[in-house]
C-alpha cells in the first residue's frame, strides 16, 4: 500500500474519520494499532507477526532493564536486545550478501561454489523500525528514558503506520510522551499535516517519478549514451531520490500530523548545502542523528583526537553505506562518502590557518561555487549508489569524464527535464529566503486553498501510471 | 488570564480560522477544477475523454450543423463496418429518393453489441437523432468471450453517467466499472491525465504512453464522414511483402475468432444488446437495419453450417419482431480484397459502398425497389 496510491487514500480516509470520532484516546490508540498492523499485512502478513514479536520482546527487555538494579543484568538484556534486533536485520537482510562475498572470494581462490542463496523475503522497512527499536533499549539501559510500562504505546511507538517501512526514524523519548497526551481536533494542524502530504505527493509524483525516465533507461546502458545524457541522467538520479524519500518523509510526517503527532524533520534542503558535512546534517537527519548518538559517539566520537575522529567517521558512513543496502556498491557509496567527510575535515582544519581563503570562500560567489561543489559531488557518487555494479559504475564513469561524439541523446523530450530542475531549485529558493512563511500568513485563505488545489491537479496530471514504489522501501 | 495567554489564544484562533477557511477554499477549488475539467472534456474537448470516439463526435456535431435539413444515416460497428463502409464513395443521391441523407460512419474498434448499444445511447444523449441507423452484427461476438468481449473493451476507454444503465444490465464485473465511472465522472484529473497530456503537452507524457500522443494524432486527422481505412501496417502490398508478420496477424486473427465460432452460442448478453438496440430505435422512430459485413473465404469456412443455422435463425427471429432490414453482404468480396482475414483493403472500401447503397441502402431508405 504505497501512500500515493488510491487504496492508501481509502484507508487512510476510514482510519482518520474513525479516529477523530472516537472519543477515547485508549481506544484511537488501538485504532491506530489495528490500521498500522492491517497496513504491514497488507504486504505480508507472516512478516507483520515477525515485528509484532520482536517488539514484544523489546517491550519485556525495557521492563526488565528498568527493574534491574544490577548493571551486569542490565547489560545482558541489552545484549539479548541487540542480538536479536541486529541478527533479525542481518539475516533478512545481509544474509545472503555475505554468503555470496564469500562464496566469491572462495571461487576466486579457486575453491568450487558452494553456495545457494538462502530464500529470504526482507521485511519492509526492517532497516528502520530496528533501529527504532535499538535506540528504545540503549536510551531505557542508559537511564535517559524510563521503559515503556504501557503496552499499546509501545507498540505504536513502533509500529505507527506513517514511519513504519521507511521512517522518519523515531526516537522513544519524542514519539511515546506524545501518545500519552489527550489529541484534540485542531484546523491548524490539519493544515500543516495536508500542506505536508501534498508536498510529499508533488515531490514523488512530479519530481522523483519522472526524472526516473531519464535515469532508468541511462544506468541500464550508459555505454550507449552521450556524454551530456550521462550528466543530466546523473543529476536527475539525484533530483530522483531527494523527490523519492523526502517525500515519503513528507508524506509520513503529514499523515501523523493529521492523527495529532509530531515525526521528526528528515531534509531540510540538503542541496544548498556548503559542505558534505553540513549535507548530513540536513540529509536524512533522522538517520544521521541516530549514527551519531548510537554509533560515532560510542566509537569515541571526537574525542580522540583527530586521526580517530576522521576513522571514526569513516566507519560510520561505510556503515551507512551497508544500511542502505546488501550490496558491495552501496558499501562503496558509504566508504566515498567517508572519504568526502575525511577530506572535509582536512580541509577545514587547513581553511583555519588560511583566513583569506576563508573569507574567499564564504562570500557569497564562494558559498554558490561550494554549494555546486557539494551537489555535483554527491551527484557523483550516487553513480555507484545507483549502478547496478561496479563495472556498471565504471562505465558510467567513462562516460562522463570522457566525452564521446556517439550515442543516444536523452531518452525522452527534454522539457520535461529542465522543468522539473526548474521547479526544485525555486522551491528551495523560496525555502531558503523564508519566501513561503510569509506567504502562509499573509496570503489570503482563498489564494492558498486554489493554490493547494492546483498544485494537487498537477501532481495528479503528471503522476505516471500505475505508480512506482519508493526507492526507501528497499532499504 | 495574562495579557500574553489572551493573546496567544486570539493568535491561535486567528490560525486556525486562517487554516479551516485555507482547507475548505482547496476542497472548493479542487471540485470547481474537476467540474470545470468534466464540462471541458464533455463540450469542447470530448477528443480528451476518447480520442475515437471524441474527434468523430465532434466530426458528427460538424456534420449535423452543416446540413441541418438532411436527415441523418447512422453506421454503427466495429473495424470491419469502419473500414467498410465509405460514405463519401455513395453514388449520387437519386432526385426524386426525398431528401439526400447524411451518412456518418461512428463504426469503433472492437466494438460488439454492447458496444453499439453504448454508441447509441450516448449519442441520442447528445442530442444527435438519426432517421436510420445501420448496426453491423458479426458472430463471434456473440458468445461474447475471450477476445470479442466487448466489456473488456468498454473499460479500456472512459465511462460516462449515460454507461450505468449499461454497467448496471451487462457488465460481469460491475463493481470495477462502477469505480471507474464514478472516478471518470467525479475526479476526471485521474482517469484523464495521460490523455489530457497527449492533447496538451505530449513531452510530459511518459514512455510507455506516448502512444497516447499517436493514437490522438490519427484520429485528428482522420476521414470526415468517420470511414477509415484499414492501414494499420502499411499497404496491404506493404504489409502481405512482410510475410511472417502478415502471417502472425493472420493465426492472430484466427486465434481470436475461430474458437468463438468452433463454440458458438448466442449468449444472453448479445440478445439483450440487440432488443434494447433495436428496442431504443423503435423508441425513437429511427429505422434499423442490420449488416454482415463481407468474409474472407478462409474466415467463412469456420462456420459450420449448425452455426450458420442458428446465426440466420436468430436474424430471421429478429427481422420478424422488430421489422429490421438484414444486409448479408458476407460473399460480396474476393479473398484478394481483403487486407486481412477480416478487415476489407481500403480501395475495395469504395466499390463496397456503391454496391451496398445501390442494392441496400436506397431501397431500404427511399423504400422503393432496387434498378438492377
Amino acid at each position: 500500500m504505497l501512500f500515493c496510491s488510491s487504496e492508501f487514500l481509502l484507508f487512510f480516509v476510514v482510519v482518520f474519520a474513525v479516529y477523530w470520532a472516537l472519543p477515547w484516546r485508549s481506544a484511537r490508540i488501538w485504532l491506530l494499532l489495528i490500521a498500522s498492523f492491517y497496513f504491514y499485512a497488507s504486504w505480508n502478513k507472516l512478516l507483520a507477526l515477525l515485528i509484532t514479536g520482536t517488539t514484544v520482546l523489546d517491550y519485556l527487555l525495557a521492563l526488565g532493564m528498568d527493574h534491574s538494579r544490577s548493571h551486569r543484568r542490565r547489560q545482558l538484556l541489552l545484549c539479548i536486545s541487540l542480538i536479536v534486533n541486529l541478527g533479525l536485520l542481518c539475516y533478512f537482510k545481509y544474509a545472503n550478501f555475505f554468503l555470496l562475498s564469500l562464496d566469491e572470494a572462495l571461487i576466486a581462490a579457486g575453491s568450487p561454489t558452494w553456495f545457494r542463496p538462502l530464500r529470504v523475503l526482507l521485511p519492509i522497512g526492517i532497516s528502520f523500525y530496528t533501529f527504532e527499536a535499538i535506540n528504545y533499549t540503549v536510551d531505557v539501559y542508559r537511564r535517559r528514558l524510563p521503559a515503556e510500562r504501557n503496552f499499546a504505546h509501545f507498540l505504536l511507538f513502533i509500529l505507527f503506520f506513517p514511519h513504519l517501512v521507511a521512517g522518519p526514524i523515531v526516537r522513544a523519548r519524542d514519539f511515546l510522551p506524545q501518545i500519552r497526551r489527550p489529541k484534540r481536533w485542531n484546523w491548524y494542524r490539519l493544515h500543516l499535516g495536508l500542506q505536508f502530504v501534498l508536498m510529499g505527493l508533488f515531490k514523488k509524483l512530479v519530481v522523483a517519478d519522472r526524472m526516473a525516465w531519464f535515469v532508468d533507461p541511462v544506468f541500464a546502458d550508459p555505454a550507449g549514451y552521450k556524454t551530456g545524457t550521462a550528466w543530466m541522467a546523473v543529476i536527475a538520479y539525484a533530483l530522483q531520490v531527494y523527490g523519492d524519500f523526502s517525500g515519503y518523509s513528507d508524506m509520513a510526517i503529514g499523515t501523523a500530523h493529521l492523527l495529532g503527532y509530531k515525526l521528526a524533520q528528515n531534509f531540510d534542503m540538503p542541496f544548498l548545502s556548503a559542505n558534505v558535512s553540513e549535507f548530513w546534517r540536513r540529509w536524512h537527519m533522522s538517520l544521521s542523528s541516530w549514527l551519531r548518538d548510537y554509533l560515532f559517539i560510542p566509537l569515541g566520537g571526537s574525542r580522540g583526537g583527530e586521526w580517530k575522529t576522521n576513522r571514526n567517521v569513516f566507519i560510520i558512513m561505510a556503515l551507512c553505506g551497508l544500511w542502505h543496502g546488501a550490496a558491495w556498491p552501496f558499501v562503496g557509496w558509504g566508504v566515498v562518502q567517508g572519504l568526502y567527510m575525511v577530506i572535509h575535515r582536512i580541509f577545514h582544519r587547513f581553511c583555519r590557518k588560511h583566513p583569506r581563503l576563508v573569507a574567499v570562500l564564504c562570500s557569497p560567489p564562494g558559498t554558490l561555487l561550494r554549494v555546486a561543489f557539494t551537489f555535483v559531488t554527491f551527484c557523483l557518487s550516487l553513480v555507484v549508489f545507483r549502478a547496478a555494479d561496479f563495472s556498471v559504475a565504471g562505465v558510467m564513469f567513462q562516460r562522463l569524464f570522457h566525452p564521446v561524439a556517439n550515442g543516444q541523446g536523452p531518452p525522452l523530450p527534454v522539457l520535461g527535464y529542465w522543468l522539473t530542475i526548474g521547479v526544485v531549485v525555486a522551491a528551495h529558493l523560496v525555502q531558503h529566503f523564508g519566501l513561503w512563511q510569509r506567504w502562509n500568513w499573509r496570503l489570503p485563505p482563498s489564494v492558498l486553498g486554489a493554490g493547494y488545489a492546483a498544485v494537487l491537479m498537477v501532481a495528479l496530471v503528471l503522476a505516471p501510471n500505475g505508480g512506482k514504489a519508493f526507492i526507501y522501501f528497499q532499504f | 488570564m495574562a495579557v500574553r495567554d489572551l493573546l496567544a489564544q486570539d493568535c491561535q484562533q486567528r490560525a486556525d480560522g486562517r487554516a479551516k477557511l485555507a482547507l475548505l477554499w482547496s476542497v472548493g477549488a479542487f471540485l470547481v477544477g474537476q467540474a470545470i475539467l468534466a464540462y471541458i472534456v464533455s463540450r469542447t474537448h470530448p477528443e480528451i475523454r476518447d480520442p475515437e470516439f471524441g474527434y468523430r463526435l465532434m466530426r458528427l456535431r460538424e456534420l449535423a450543423a452543416e446540413n441541418q435539413q438532411r436527415p441523418l444515416c447512422l453506421i454503427l460497428g466495429s473495424s470491419r463496418t469502419l473500414s467498410g463502409i465509405c460514405p463519401p464513395a455513395m453514388p449520387p443521391w437519386p432526385t426524386d429518393a426525398g431528401p439526400e441523407p447524411c451518412i456518418f460512419n461512428f463504426s469503433q474498434f472492437c466494438a460488439g453489441p454492447v458496444r453499439e448499444l453504448q454508441t447509441l445511447r450516448r449519442l441520442l444523449a447528445e442530442g444527435h437523432r438519426p432517421q436510420w441507423v445501420v448496426l453491423e452484427v458479426w458472430p463471434p461476438y456473440w458468445p461474447q468471450q475471450g477476445y470479442w468481449f466487448d466489456e473488456q473493451h468498454i473499460m479500456q476507454q472512459d465511462l460516462r453517467p449515460t454507461d450505468l444503465p449499461i454497467v448496471l444490465r451487462y457488465f460481469n464485473h460491475r463493481w470495477d466499472a462502477l469505480t471507474k465511472l464514478a472516478l471518470d465522472t467525479l475526479v476526471p484529473i485521474t482517469g484523464l491525465r495521460s490523455n489530457l497530456l497527449a492533447r496538451c503537452v505530449g513531452e510530459f507524457l511518459s514512455p510507455d504512453q506516448h502512444w497516447r500522443e499517436l493514437r490522438l494524432l490519427s484520429w485528428r486527422d482522420g476521414e470526415l464522414s468517420g470511414w477509415r481505412p484499414w492501414q494499420e501496417k502499411g499497404t496491404a502490398e506493404q504489409f502481405r511483402a512482410r510475410t511472417d508478420e502478415f502471417r502472425t496477424q493472420l493465426a492472430c486473427i484466427e486465434y481470436q475468432t475461430k474458437p468463438r465460432l468452433d463454440d458458438f452460442f448466442i449468449s444472453d448478453t448479445t440478445d439483450r444488446a440487440f432488443r434494447e438496440t433495436l428496442e431504443e430505435c423503435r423508441r425513437h422512430h429511427i429505422k434499423a437495419a442490420m449488416i454482415l459485413m463481407p468474409e474472407h473465404s478462409r474466415m467463412r469456412s469456420w462456420y459450420t453450417s449448425a452455426v450458420l443455422e442458428q446465426v440466420n435463425a436468430y436474424l430471421d427471429r429478429l427481422k420478424r419482431e422488430y421489422q429490421v432490414a438484414i444486409f448479408d453482404t458476407r460473399t460480396w468480396l474476393a479473398d484478394e480484397q481483403f487486407y486481412d482475414l477480416a478487415h476489407m483493403d481500403p480501395p475495395a472500401a469504395g466499390p463496397f459502398t456503391v454496391r451496398l447503397a445501390r442494392e441496400m441502402l436506397l431501397p431500404w431508405i427511399t423504400g422503393k425497389p432496387a434498378k438492377r
